[in-house]
């Protein structure tokens, strides 16, 4: 312990807690230095032309993350998403019914999509964001762990083959995106539960 | 030829001796009786024809004679009277000559005539002489006496010559015809001698091989058997020939002497085969050699009788001795091997002993100087403790510092657990705003574009955050750390400024202690000094010792060969004996008997072994 403490640079060390000090003092600010260099950062990424927007056409996409995979829909039928306080789980539903939430007064059933595709899905427990899906006449929530924005991707990219056999799968990306049918999704009468307990 | 051979050799030899001396006087006797005849037929011719001769010429000699002195007497004139006497006288005797010169000669025909015609004349011639001329001369006419003389008497004289010469040559050739037959005898008898001389000799030898052969063939033979005997060649064989003479009877004894010698031998066999059951009856009293063999036996089985006791005896002590000295020898080697352990232990303690004293000294100097330490020491403890009490207040201090800095350090984090849950929103925000964006299609663009960016700030505030939150989590990880160490190293601090005050109340009494054993360690040095010493001589005397065992040891392996060679000396002599029947032996000597009685059983005895 002793060697330890004795090979401190214990100089260097008040030096660094003094300009820390300095810095609060100035109000929080980042150093002139610093500031230029996001600054300069930023401007490089805006300078960037968007030259896809003119060649070709592209496909608005709002990707998001279950367990590490990463999923797209078309925004066409998404009204928003938001962050989950709580989930009521309901009783007595099928699986792919993770549960219900409120959202600004209304009800909202709550779909596990893993489970919706056929997939072993782990508990819905940690997945905070709620996607809304609404084609106007139905309307439910899809679980899951990450909103990534949306992004604009160039049709080409897109394989509508080898996409599998789930009917709710439009195509894959090159960037191993699924992109979801939310018409499919939402038309789908299975996914109804209508049961009387 | 058998009877000759059973002859004594002395009447043999007188009986040789009288054949050759027969012989010989035979041939003596022929020689002597030859001799004889030819000294007889030699004498007889000397005696017969020589005298005739002899007497023939004294004759001629005398009628010469007479006719000279009748011629001389006539031719002088005078004739006395007694040479007339004596004329007539000489006369007369030449008649007697004449006379016997015709007796001798009668036995030879061819002589006879000669010798009458001879006489005849002569007694013309006589008869002349005495009746015409004497007296003549008587009368002195004497030449009338000479013409008678010269006349007719001469011519008488003439004729008597030529008889003479006449009678001469026959018998001169007579003496010749004897001569050559005297001669032809000595020659045939001088053969006769030769031939009887050869067969003399033949015989001689004949005989002189008959003897040798009867004689000295056998005792050759007999000495050839003797040289034998004294070869040690015993054989009793009976000689072939039976005789009667002494060279049998010598057979016969040399016979007797071998079967004497080869009984003896035989016995003597039976004695080196080990039967002394019988004993060898001596011929006499005079039997030197069967008196000797008895004695040899009897003496001999006493002999072997304590021997025999002697080697069972032996054979037993031997046994015991041979047990004794190989548990001696066992014990030996034992005790040399623990001896060998011992000196290597003693030389290993001499070792730990020389190292003990060295580290005895070497103690007894580190004593010193652990005095002269504490004494060091104990100024050092005084100025620890002051050093130790400085280091607990400020100490204290670090920990209530630590302590504050934890408490703001979660200020922090409640802080940035807010601005997480702003940006958290404002991502939301963003991205609502950027679907609500594009649902409102081209006109949203710009829209679009804001919302993006407020979106990309919210994620970058998020990312700020989650590394505030990282480097404040890491911050309280420490601090938690820092403060538990704070905590501890309070407490330590605390341990350690009492144990410092312990230990310097430790180090006083290690002061009093060390100065006591600073004394101890020279005490020790000096003993362990003298330990070494006598550990040295403890090393000595134990390899003295050891040496003595690895002595003792050969020792008693030597004495347990001797012990290993007696008994089986003791077991061949056993052996040896056993080989000797002594089963009469009781019957014939009562004290052995005692001896055996009191003496164990032999078969007991052998099963103890």
């Amino acid at each position: 312990m002793s060697n330890e403490r004795s090979e401190w640079d214990w100089d260097a060390v008040k030096h660094a807690l003094r300009r820390a000090l300095e810095n609060e003092a100035v109000g929080g600010e980042p150093s002139a230095e610093s500031a230029q260099q996001e600054l300069r950062r930023r401007a490089r990424e805006l300078a960037r032309p968007w030259s896809l927007e003119d060649n070709a056409e592209t496909l608005s996409l709002l990707p998001f993350e279950i367990e590490g995979a990463c999923y797209a829909l078309e925004p066409d039928y998404v009204l928003e998403a938001f962050a989950a306080e709580a989930l009521t789980p309901i009783p007595c539903t099928p699986g792919h019914v993770a549960g219900l939430i409120v959202l600004r007064g209304r009800m909202l059933p709550v779909l596990d999509l893993h489970v919706v595709l056929g997939m072993a899905s782990q508990t819905g427990e940690g997945r905070r964001k709620v996607i809304v899906l609404s084609d106007g006449r139905m309307e439910f929530g899809l679980q899951c762990d990450r909103v990534l924005g949306t992004y604009e991707l160039p049709l080409a990219q897109l394989q509508t083959e080898n996409r599998g056999h789930s009917p709710y799968i439009k195509g894959i990306t090159t960037d191993q995106w699924a992109v979801l049918d939310a018409g499919a999704l939402l038309g789908d009468v299975s996914l109804v539960v209508d049961r009387t307990v | 030829m058998s009877a000759f051979k059973n002859l004594k050799t002395r009447n043999k030899l007188l009986a040789t001796f009288a054949l050759l001396a027969l012989v010989f006087t035979v041939a003596l006797l022929l020689a002597y009786r030859n001799l004889q005849e030819m000294q007889q037929s030699q004498q007889r011719l000397v005696d017969e024809q020589f005298g005739l001769l002899l007497h023939l010429k004294d004759m001629r000699v005398d009628t010469n004679a007479l006719r000279a002195t009748l011629v001389t007497s006539a031719l002088e004139q005078r004739m006395p009277e007694t040479q007339r006497a004596g004329l007539r006288e000489r006369l007369k005797d030449q008649t007697e000559s004449v006379d016997f010169l015709v007796r001798q000669s009668a036995g030879d025909s061819r002589v006879a005539g000669l010798a009458e015609t001879y006489k005849q004349v002569w007694a013309e011639f006589a008869a002349a002489a005495t009746d015409e001329i004497l007296p003549l001369l008587a009368t002195g006419q004497y030449r009338q006496a000479r013409e008678v003389i010269l006349g007719p008497q001469s011519d008488r004289v003439e004729r008597l010559r030529e008889l003479g010469d006449q009678i001469v040559a026959v018998e001169n050739a007579h003496i010749e015809q004897l001569m050559t037959q005297n001669k032809q005898r000595v020659e045939s008898q001088r053969n006769g001698m030769v031939v009887v001389f050869c067969v003399v000799l033949v015989l001689m030898v004949l005989l002189a091989w008959v003897m040798a052969r009867l004689i000295a063939g056998p005792l050759e033979n007999l000495t050839r058997w003797a040289h034998q005997i004294a070869d040690g060649e015993v054989s009793s064989q009976r000689p072939s020939e039976a005789r009667r003479d002494e060279v049998g009877l010598l057979s016969e004894a040399f016979f007797d002497m071998s079967r004497y010698l080869s009984d003896l031998a035989r016995n003597a066999e039976r004695i080196a085969e080990g039967d002394l059951r019988e004993d060898p009856e001596p011929k006499s009293e005079r039997d030197a050699l069967g008196n000797a063999f008895y004695r040899m036996v009897t003496n001999l089985r006493a002999t072997l009788q304590d021997i025999q006791e002697g080697s069972m005896v032996l054979g037993a002590a031997s046994q015991e001795i041979l047990a004794s000295t190989s548990q001696v020898v066992s014990s030996a080697q034992e005790t040399a091997t623990s001896i060998s352990e011992i000196t290597t232990t003693v030389e290993e303690v001499k070792q730990t002993a020389s190292v003990a004293s060295d580290k005895a000294r070497h103690v007894n100097e580190s004593a010193e100087r652990t005095k002269q330490v504490s004494k060091e020491g104990q100024a050092a403890i005084a100025s620890s403790m002051d050093g130790m009490r400085q280091i607990r207040e400020q100490m204290h201090a670090v920990a209530g510092s630590i302590v504050k800095l934890s408490e703001q350090s979660q200020a922090i984090g409640e802080v940035v657990a807010t601005v997480n849950d702003l940006a958290e929103q404002s991502n939301l925000l963003g991205v609502n705003a950027s679907i609500e964006a594009m649902r409102s299609g081209e006109y949203g663009k710009g829209f679009s574009a804001v919302a993006q960016e407020v979106k990309s700030l919210s994620v970058q505030s998020k990312q700020a955050t989650a590394q505030v939150r990282a480097i404040l989590n890491d911050i309280q990880n420490a601090l938690n750390k820092a403060v538990m160490l704070a905590e501890q190293s309070s407490k330590a601090v605390d341990n350690g400024y009492q144990q410092a005050e312990a230990s310097a109340q430790a180090i006083l009494t290690l002061k009093e202690s060390i100065e006591e054993s600073s004394g101890a360690a020279v005490h020790i040095a000096a003993s362990s000094q003298q330990q070494l010493v006598g550990m040295d001589q403890v090393a000595t005397a134990m390899e003295n010792i050891k040496q003595a065992s690895q002595e003792n040891v050969e020792g008693t392996q030597q004495a347990e060969q001797a012990a290993r060679n007696l008994h089986d000396l003791g077991k061949r002599l056993k052996g040896r004996v056993s080989q000797f029947q002594l089963g009469t032996a009781s019957e014939l000597d009562p004290l052995s008997e005692g001896r055996m009685m009191t003496s164990p059983p032999v078969g007991d005895l052998s099963k103890k072994v």
